[in-house]
Formats: C-alpha cells, structure tokens, sequence
C-alpha cells in the first residue's frame, strides 16, 4: 500500500471516517487496528511477531523497573532488554553485512541468511530503547497496558520512514480524546497533498537523471559527478521531506501531531547545522541517548583531562570528537548493511572536523579582511552552496550501488568530462517535456519558499489559511492540476523506506 | 463536521469528474469507442480490407479479431510494426500476421496465449525480436487489455496448471474503470488534446469515427489499411525523402533519445530475456517451428549504438538471439545492423521503418 496511493488514501479516509465517530476512549483501539491492517498490507504477516515481541520486551521492562522487588536487578534488566532489541535489529538488518564481511576478511564462502525484513524495524527499535531508557532513568512512567505500548511502536503513518517519536511526545497524545478540529484536519489534508506534489511531481523525475548518471558512470564522470550528486540531494529532499509531509499531514487529521523531521536543511550555513535541520529526529536520538551519555560518562570526562595536559586548550575537545565519531559511525550503520553508509557518513564526520578546525579560522580571517558581515546575503548564499555540495558529495557512497562504485566515483571525480552528454541529456526532452519542467519548477520554487518562510519563523500554512474561501479552493485545485499533469505514476518507493 | 464532509466530497467530485470526463471523452486508446473496433473486426472477418482506424486499442482489436478469422492460420508472426507491413503470404500461405506496435515482451506472452486460448495451434511462429522487447518482462504490457493472455501463458510456460476462464473477469471490466481515473491516461488524454486541438473531440463528423472498406491492397495516400490477414498497408504519407528521414534519425541520436529505448540501454536485462527463451522452448517442446527477424536500424541510429556504451545493450541482444537460435537451431533473419544487412538510408520510409518490400528483402537476408 504506496503512501501516495488512492488505496492508500482510500484507507485513510475510511478510519478517519470511524475514529471520529466512535467514542472517545475507542479512538486509540481504531488506530492500534488501522495500524495492524497496515502492517499486514506491507509486510509478511507474521513479521509483525517482531514487532509484538519489540514492545512486549519494553512493557516487561517498564513494569520491572516499578516493582521494587526487583530494584537491585534493574540495571540488568535494562541492559538485557536494550540488547535483546538491539539484537533483533542486527538479526533482521546486518546479518548478512556481518556475514559479507567475515566472507571478505577471511576467504569464507558462507551463504547469505534469508530473513524476512519487518517493516521500519530501525525507526520503531529506536523509538522503543528511547522508551526503555527514559522509564530507566524515570523520566517517564512505564505504560501499564501493552496494547498501548504495542500501537506506541506501531503508530501506522510512522511505520514508512518514522519520524522517531519520544514517548513523551507521542505517547500522551495517542490516548488521550481528539475532537474533530476542522482547522487542525484541513492543515492535515494540506499538507498530505503538498507531499504527495514533492514525490510525484519533484522526485520521482529527478530519479531519471540520477538513476541514469549513476548507473553510468564511466559516461557521466569528473564535474557531472557533482552534478549527479547534487541531483540526488534534490530528488532525496523531495522524496524523503514529501513522505514526511504525508505521514505528519496523515497524524494531524487523527488529531496527533508527529515531531518535524525537517528545518529547513537547505538554509544552513554549515555541514553540522545541515544536520541538525535534516532527518531531526534520528539526530535527535543519537544526540540523546548516544551522544550526551557518552561525552558525559566518567572515563570521557577523564580522557578530557589528559587531553588538555597533554594537547591544551584543543585537548578539551578530543572526548567530544570521539563521541561524534560514534555517532556518525552509528549513523551510517543505522542507515543500512553496506559499508558504504559507513563510508558516507564517516564523510560528514571528517568535514566537521576539518571545518571547525583548520577552515573555520581561515574563513573568518577572510570575512574580517574582506569586512563580511554575517547577515550578508551574498556571503549566506556562499555558505550554502558550500554546505550543498559538501552534504551532496558524501552522499554519492549513499546513492552509489555497493562501496565499489561509491570509490570508483570519487576518483572519477577527478577525471576531465566533456559538456555535452549532461546537456544534450536535457534537451532530450526524456524528463518530459516543457509541461511537466513547468511543474516541476513550480513545485520547487514553491518548496524554496517555504523553506525561506520557515526559516524566518514564518509558517506558510498560517498564511494560506487566513486566505478567502475562493482563493484557497483554487491554489487546491491548481496544485491538484500540476500532480496529475506533471506527475510520474507508477510504483516507485520512497527511498528512505528501505531503513 | 458535516460541511467538512461536504467540502471533502466536492473537492474529490471535481477531480474524479475532471478526469474521467476528459479520459473518456478523449480516450487516446480508443477504450471507451470500441464499436469502431468491432466494425472494423465485422468486415475484415468478412474478407474485406478496410482503411486503419488511427489510435484504436490494439490489444482489444487483436482479442476481437484472433476468434473471428476466417482461415486457419499456419504460420503467425509475432512483433511490432517492424513485421505489420511484410507481405508474408509471398512465403508463407495462410499467415496471420499478429504483430502490435511498440511490441514488448508481455505482448509476445499475449499474442502466443490468445491463440492458445482460442485453440488455434500453427505449424510456424516468426517472432521479430525488438531489442526494446526485453526492457519489460512477461507481466508488464503495453495493451493491458491482453494481460490475461499473457498471465495465462506464462503459468503454462511455468510449468503450472492453466485454464482460461481462470484469467477472464467477471462482466465489468476494473481495468477500464481504473483506467478511466488513471491519472496516467489523462496526462496521455492531454497530449493528445493538445496535439489534436478540442474540435477533434467534440465533433465527431470526422472519417476518423468511421470504418471505412475499401477492398484494394494498392497504398493509400493517407491512410493504412488492413488486410484480412491482418497485414498493414503502409500509407504513402508514411514515406519521408532521405533528407527528412535523416533529420528524424538526429532528433533521435543527438542528444540521445531512441523509440521505446530512451535515453539509454547499456545492458540487456538478462532475467527478461530468459523469459523470452523459456517461450522459445515451450513452443518449440509443442512441436512449432520458430524463427526469429532482426529488423535492420536506421544506418544513423545504429551509428549510436555502435559508438555511445549507453546503448550496447541492442548489440547485446542480437548477440544473444543468435546463440539461443544456434543452440536450438532455430533459423534467424536479418539483422540490426544495416551495415551487414545491405540497407541504406534511401531503403527506409521513415527513420523507423524500412520501406514494405525492402522489410521483406532483409527478412530474406540471412548471416
């Protein structure tokens, strides 16, 4: 069932249609089926076994950390539990990484495990040790009711590509009344149908030129390779913020409002800003209960120490690297059973660290020279470009087939390629034609001014609700007009719901 | 809530009105008008030849036309326009010439299921193998309304146990229905809109609504026609001078953008032409005699494929026909290159297709 499917929005609409209509205290039960129905519809039924054993070990554990027989033993309890589900994520995810690799390093020929993939295993896994955590540290009360805990772990919008909820968050609003909120639901259906116009329109045709630049590489080499990447960022911008405005738009018609996964990333003026304006909440998580755990245990605050006398001021800032080391390796890991996800983020890692080190005092030596202000328009759009196509570059290992091709592309990277294949590529009129570019433009800007907006603390859909009846209708109708005209129909996943 | 109901269902009335009206006023494919088909099956049944209805729906035509033919074909080709227009009966007597522009590999399936499911069982196929057929596999066709010919074959094919009647649907047709809202059709309603401008659609007065018979196999100067046996007769408007076939042939290779190849075919998709070759063998396990046609490129359109690595995978592909067809025994006919095959530019009608009788020369032409 695509997310962008009538079926999709069929169903919906038929569980909004007997959520608001049941009585209040009914209302989670509906969403736990529609919930059990969807994950029927997009997986092996009994794969949701997973699932039910994910939350039940949460539930355990919660329940285990209020007994007060069992209080010496809670932090056994805690670490069982976090590794059990850490395991299942492994089991489901990296089996076969593991088994490639040791085949790799030790001339084995063992065969590939064949195990049934349980959808956003990554996405609700995390959700669910943040949950473990936070009942351990007593920073939330554990559920009592494992149904409950159970559509915690399985809210149906979430199940494609998260976000990754907080319980605080998430879990209160799941249970408590929804009354029908005519603004809240149409805001919802706004946005559903704005992402529904960024995937078909924006993404699934940018995925023509990628995918043929990336699939030929030996043709599309030296700069083109930046201009495939750059491709790529705009085709996964749409494809991944597009299916987040489904899911949050689908949430807020239920009454629930899911955390943004998206800040404008494209306004940021640096690498480690980027990152925390885009895939939020996987950031957020990592900084929370990777991060900060880390960088404030007792052995970092120790390695601190040492460092400082051995290295100086900088020195301060080494458990602080390390820790950011763990986190982007963990990143990439989280991202998929391929080493080039490593590769790719670990990417990110060594920009920070170079930027903040050795090119950020240089660059502010060349804005105090040439009397740059920050606010400067100019020197903004700079750092942007900049920011783009550093974040571009290290997702080339991200888009490329295996981490054979991510390498063989960097170093194409540095081979001479002529103009006239990527430009007779766009006369060739094989992206459509002058109507859909229309579209595809329109929607674009569109997003840019949104994302502008958002960034200046303004939200469009404020805006566009205090419009007149009339005009509303209309910007409805025309944004329709440009998804069925200009859009690519077909099945086509979004990419962000393989992890 | 009620006026939020109310709201909801007017905005999803405008659309689905919005679209369905126009796809089935419009109807590219003719989906919707198949009366015009069934006219046209009435008389070529009767042994007439009639003046081609531009832009009909291809694969009903083909299910309509296959149970009524009023000879018992022994020999059947299979394949794109590329065959339509060969006057096999020069070879071969009692041929149906079965082929469905822009033919893939499903329509193949299709074809070769229709006339199982009509049990008709000829001595000889001749497939003409488009390197473009293996761009697709046995399930995804481009005239669905022969989906169910080709599922049904292929569970034959597989080894599985297959009737018919399994295959056909109850009496309303879902595919036209979701046809009628598919948004996908619409974009195709609205190109052909605005190629053929709303007057075409709202009058009706035209000759294009009518079937016309005119019993005379000469070429006419606007129309195709039909033969009985379902031969097409190429249109005099069909033929270009060298210098516009050439012009036609460059908006195609500079920049690259090939018929139904795209921008680019680097690499045969071995898992579909394997289906292709498990059909080879189940037909020729029935004890039918195949043979395959390689229909000669445009020398400037094969000029690409030689020199650009995004479009080896045609090369590929006659490659791999000529080894199953060696393995098997299997005689194989003409060939891509032109070159080889002794076509020049002045042999083509336009830069597709060869002229009728040179089309039956370079089936002639063997390696």
């Amino acid at each position: 069932m695509e997310i962008t499917s009538i079926t999709y929005l069929f169903f919906v609409g038929m569980s909004l249609f007997v959520y608001w209509f049941v009585p209040y205290k009914f209302q989670w039960v509906i969403l736990l089926i529609d919930s059990v129905i969807f994950y029927f519809a997009n997986s092996s039924p009994y794969t949701y076994i997973y699932v039910c054993v994910t939350a039940l070990s949460a539930y355990l554990a919660g329940l285990a950390f209020g007994t007060k027989k069992l209080a010496n033993r809670k932090k056994m309890i805690f670490t069982l539990t976090v590794i059990a589900n850490v395991a299942i994520l492994a089991g489901l995810k990296y089996m076969n990484m593991f088994v490639c690799t040791v085949n790799f390093i030790f001339e084995q020929n063992i065969g590939m495990v064949n195990v049934p993939p349980s959808l956003a295993v990554s996405y609700y896994t995390l959700q669910i040790i943040a949950y473990v955590v936070d009942c351990y540290l007593g920073s939330v009360k554990a559920e009592k009711n494992f149904f409950k805990l159970l559509l915690f772990t399985s809210f149906f919008p979430q199940m494609i590509s998260g976000p990754i909820s907080k319980w605080s968050d998430l879990g209160k609003q799941l249970f408590e009344e929804h009354r029908f909120d005519y603004i809240r639901v149409t805001h919802g259906m706004r946005r559903v149908l704005w992402g529904i116009g960024k995937k078909v329109v924006v993404a699934d045709r940018m995925a023509i030129p990628v995918n043929l630049m990336f699939d030929n590489v030996e043709v599309y080499s030296g700069g083109w390779i930046i201009v495939a990447a750059i491709c790529f960022v705009i085709e996964l911008y749409f494809d991944f913020s597009g299916c987040m405005d489904i899911v949050i738009g689908v949430s807020e018609c239920f009454g629930i409002r899911l955390a943004e996964n998206f800040n404008s990333p494209f306004m940021s003026r640096t690498v480690q800003e980027f990152w925390q304006r885009w895939h939020v909440t996987l950031g957020g998580w990592l900084r929370d209960y990777i991060m900060y755990p880390i960088s404030r245990s007792k052995k970092f605050k120790d390695l601190g120490r040492s460092c400082k006398k051995k290295l100086g001021k900088r020195g301060i800032q080494v458990p602080y690297y390390v820790a950011m080391f763990v986190v982007w390796t963990l990143m990439g890991v989280w991202h998929g059973s391929s080493w080039k996800y490593v590769i790719g983020e670990g990417w990110y890692f060594w920009i920070i660290i170079v930027g903040s080190q050795i090119l950020s005092p240089i660059f502010k030596k060349i804005k105090k020279f040439l009397r740059i202000k920050d606010e400067n328009i100019l020197w903004h759009g700079f750092q942007i470009l900049r920011t783009t196509i550093l974040f571009a570059l290290g997702n080339i290992a991200f888009r490329a087939d295996g981490l054979y091709q991510a390498l063989y592309m960097f170093k194409q990277l540095f081979v001479s390629a002529g103009l006239s294949r990527p430009l007779n590529l766009l006369r060739s009129g094989a992206f459509g034609g002058k109507v859909v570019m229309i579209g595809v433009v329109i929607i674009g800007l569109l997003q840019l001014i949104c994302d502008v907006s958002n960034y200046n603390g303004k939200d469009v859909q404020d805006i566009i609700t205090k419009q007149k009846l009339p005009v509303r209708w209309l910007m409805y109708f025309i944004l329709t007009g440009i998804i069925i005209l200009t859009g690519v129909f077909g099945k086509s996943q979004f990419i962000y719901f393989g992890f | 809530m009620p006026k939020f109901l109310k709201k909801v269902a007017v905005y999803v009335f405008v659309v689905m009105i919005g679209v369905s009206s126009i796809n089935y006023t419009v109807d590219p494919a003719n989906l919707y008008h198949s009366d015009i088909v069934d006219d046209m099956v009435d008389a070529l049944s009767r042994g007439e030849t009639v003046f081609a209805v531009g832009d009909v729906n291809e694969g009903y035509f083909k299910e309509q036309m296959i149970p009524s033919l009023n000879f018992n074909p022994r020999t059947v080709i299979i394949g794109s326009s590329h065959i339509m227009y060969i006057d096999w009966e020069k070879l071969y007597p009692d041929t149906l010439n079965a082929g469905v522009s822009g033919a893939y590999l499903g329509e193949y399936y299709a074809i070769i299921g229709l006339l199982k499911a009509n049990d008709i069982k000829p001595e000889r196929i001749i497939f003409g193998v488009d390197a473009w057929a293996f761009t697709r596999n046995a399930a995804t066709l481009r005239h669905t309304t022969l989906n169910k010919y080709a599922f049904y074959v292929e569970d034959i094919v597989k080894g599985r146990a297959a009737v018919i009647s399994d295959y056909e649907k109850n009496e309303i047709d879902t595919d036209k229905i979701k046809e009628l809202l598919s948004f996908s059709y619409f974009q195709s309603s609205f190109t052909s809109l605005r190629n053929n401008g709303i007057g075409y659609y709202i009058s009706h007065d035209t000759d294009a609504g009518k079937v016309r018979i005119c019993n005379d196999d000469s070429p006419d100067k606007q129309n195709n026609k039909i033969t009985p046996r379902m031969r097409y007769i190429m249109s005099l408007s069909n033929y270009g001078t060298v210098e516009e076939n050439e012009a036609q042939a460059q908006s195609q290779v500079n920049p690259p953008n090939v018929y139904q190849l795209g921008i680019e075919y680097s690499h045969l998709d071995e898992e579909n032409y394997d289906e292709f070759v498990e059909l080879v063998d189940y037909l020729i396990g029935e004890g039918i005699e195949v043979s395959f046609y390689l229909p000669s490129y445009y020398p400037s359109i094969y000029d690409l494929f030689e020199d650009n690595s995004l479009f080896y995978g045609v090369l590929e592909v006659e490659e791999k026909t000529r080894q199953i067809a060696k393995e098997r025994g299997i005689e194989v006919h003409g060939s891509y290159n032109p070159y080889e095959a002794g076509v020049n530019k002045e042999d083509f009608a336009d830069c597709l297709h060869m002229t009728p009788d040179v089309m039956f020369e370079n089936y002639m032409y063997q390696r």
